[in-house]
């Protein structure tokens, strides 16, 4: 059987897009001189006959494309003058993703990625317009399962995990941009009536601390909320649908994103929590799939938001490599290993007061702004003292022929799941101290495009080496070289 | 299980390197407009930082290295302040790569570099001969099959 798709008309705007930004803007104020002056121009002859050529090639390239669809190969064509010929097999496929903009509700077309293990890191391997029955048709044959089940996470849940993922940095990253490039279409300068605009509000308010507190409180603020409304309506009417071999993931409310992927090419699978969903007690699933998705990570969420031990009943059977046997490793618990926990934070804190004491002193007139500061540090070393807590007391790693490790990861929490098999690296790290004490610290990194790792510190290293060269066939690499 | 360990001629190819670093570094102070005592402070404490390099930290790092070859993995143990333990199971390997510079193949020593899918182990310079024959047991174990 060989079926051939062709690409969808939209694909042509695709192609001419990396240049509308430097044509457009010209062309269209060559336009206004033309209509205010009534006199044909170069500019305007110009900007439109490389308007004609850049659209025509990408007419050209959007005639140029096939995929064709055979028994177990997937065959892309594209190019005129270069023509590039990309052929895939079935099996060697990561996941397929299909994303609805508005625009392609109304135009009827998808953009369809298709990924694999190969290919650059956060980019799809290949992405085209599809029409929409074609892209359905594509999707049905190459992950052709009987649903089993279907669930829907209801818009409170996403906002949870929105809520407690978002961060005052993320929403700069992404908002920043934006306002600077409205900006500069609109031919306004929107960043500095902006800051004109939240310096006066933050004035408004007294506080004891001085007015540029309440100016740099007030911007986090505002890119934490940017991060949460991205990251709701990004994973809003979240669904999953389990087959018996695949997964297909549907989220977004203005963007529709679906992904599907076979079980078997889950690398891992993290349960994490932020620091904010420690407080209610919930934890997010994300599994790792090698080779997909075009965004700052690829690992897709699963379950947004939910308690572990639900999580880990629904998928148990589902990925059997988050059930391990084997013995539970734990951190040594030793007076001296405890007190070593708390030495850094104390480290630091005593840092912070030596540099802030002498500010304080040589500069008293920003005493305040000084103790703000030092507000802020204290607050970060006590979440750094927590996390670190945590990950003396529920640390834990079990190597059999699935790894489990629990840890801490920045001021989250980690639990990672994953085949042995799947395991690239282990690395055991001993500081002065460790080999005293007897203890390492082990990462193991995941042999992925992704490659997730997990480190579990304060472990006994005898237990470790010996768990070790069982799982790994190793045989008495440990006892010989120690 | 086949242990490497490297040559002491490691060393001496590391220490001309440093030592070129050392006089580039030397070089840039004196061409820099700093006052006279600030410059002479600067060459002192590269001195001192040199010859710890140089003649303390290098030594012991490179008889610290350690590779083996234990049934379906690779073992690369080094480090003397923070000892590490890197495993790489075969399976995991994609390739192996030796490389050798003008100045290392004066030395007759080989660097290789060990290629899984997003991380590299790099094993200092080996002899010619431990390199061919490190690689040629890896390809024996099937890693390429």
């Amino acid at each position: 059987m060989n079926k051939e798709y062709r690409a969808h008309p939209l694909m042509i705007l695709s192609f001419i897009r990396p240049f509308l930004f430097a044509l457009v803007i010209p062309l269209v104020s060559a336009l206004i001189r033309y209509l205010t002056d009534r006199k044909p121009n170069n500019i305007l002859a110009f900007e439109l006959l490389i308007l004609a050529g850049i659209t025509l090639i990408g007419v050209a390239r959007y005639y140029s494309f096939k995929l064709i669809i055979s028994e177990n190969m997937l065959t892309i064509k594209i190019g005129i003058i270069f023509v590039r010929t990309s052929r895939i097999s079935l099996s060697k496929l990561s996941s397929v993703q299909s994303e609805y903009t508005p625009l392609d509700l109304i135009f009827r077309s998808v953009t369809y990625s298709i990924n694999t293990e190969a290919g650059s890191l956060k980019k799809s391997d290949f992405k085209f317009k599809l029409w929409r029955k074609d892209g359905t048709e594509i999707s049905e044959y190459l992950y052709a399962d009987k649903t089993v089940s279907r669930i829907k996470f209801s818009a409170i849940k996403v906002a949870v995990m929105a809520a407690a993922t978002s961060s005052a940095a993320t929403g700069m990253v992404i908002g920043v941009p934006v306002i600077r490039r409205v900006g500069k279409l609109l031919g306004i300068g929107l960043e500095e009536m902006l800051f004109d605009e939240i310096n006066t509000v933050s004035n408004k308010f007294q506080t004891y601390f001085p007015p540029i507190v309440n100016t740099v409180t007030l911007v986090f603020l505002l890119g934490y909320a940017v991060s949460f409304v991205y990251s709701f309506i990004k994973h809003v009417n979240f669904k999953l649908s389990f087959g018996e071999e695949s997964l297909v993931v549907h989220s977004g409310f203005f963007v529709r994103f679906k992904t599907a992927f076979k079980r078997s090419r889950v690398n891992n699978v993290k349960i994490e929590q932020t620091l904010l969903m420690r407080l209610i007690r919930r934890f997010s699933l994300k599994v790792s799939v090698g080779g997909f998705d075009d965004a700052k990570s690829v690992s897709q969420v699963v379950v947004p938001s939910g308690k572990k031990a639900d999580i880990l009943s629904d998928f148990g059977e589902y990925f059997p490599f988050l059930v391990s046997d084997g013995r539970t490793l734990h951190p040594k618990r030793t007076p001296r290993i405890r007190n070593r926990i708390f030495m850094w934070p104390l480290i630091y804190l005593l840092i912070n007061l030596a540099i802030s004491t002498p500010l304080i002193l040589a500069f008293p007139e920003f005493d305040r702004l000084i103790q703000f500061l030092n507000l802020v540090v204290f607050v970060v070393l006590l979440c750094l003292t927590a996390s670190l807590v945590y990950e003396y007391r529920h640390g834990k790693l079990k190597i059999s022929d699935n790894i489990f490790a629990q840890s801490n990861r920045f001021f989250g929490t980690r639990a990672f799941y994953s085949p042995k098999k799947n395991i690239g690296q282990i690395k055991i790290t001993r500081f002065r101290f460790d080999r005293d004490n007897g203890i390492c610290r082990v990462r193991f990194t995941v042999c992925s495009e992704n490659a997730d790792s997990i480190r579990v510190r304060f472990l006994d290293h005898a237990q470790v080496t010996a768990d070790l060269a069982n799982s790994f066939n190793l045989g008495d690499y440990f006892d010989t070289h120690e | 299980m086949k242990t490497y360990s490297l040559p002491k001629r490691t060393v001496s190819l590391w220490r001309l390197r440093i030592a070129a670093l050392f006089l580039f570094l030397l070089l840039i102070v004196f061409f820099l407009p700093l006052p006279r005592t600030a410059a002479l402070i600067i060459t002192a404490l590269l001195s001192v930082l040199f010859a710890a390099a140089a003649f303390w930290y290098l030594p012991r790092f490179i008889k610290s290295c350690r590779i083996t070859v234990v049934n379906d993995s690779i073992i690369i143990k080094r480090g003397i302040i923070v000892e590490n333990t890197h495993i790489l199971p075969f399976s995991r390997l994609i390739h192996t790569q030796s490389v050798q510079t003008p100045l290392s193949r004066m030395f007759s020593l080989t660097m290789i570099f060990f290629k899984a899918t997003r991380f590299n182990l790099i094993v200092p310079e080996l002899t010619d001969a431990d390199a061919k024959e490190l690689m040629t047991e890896i390809s024996a174990e099937g890693v390429y099959e």
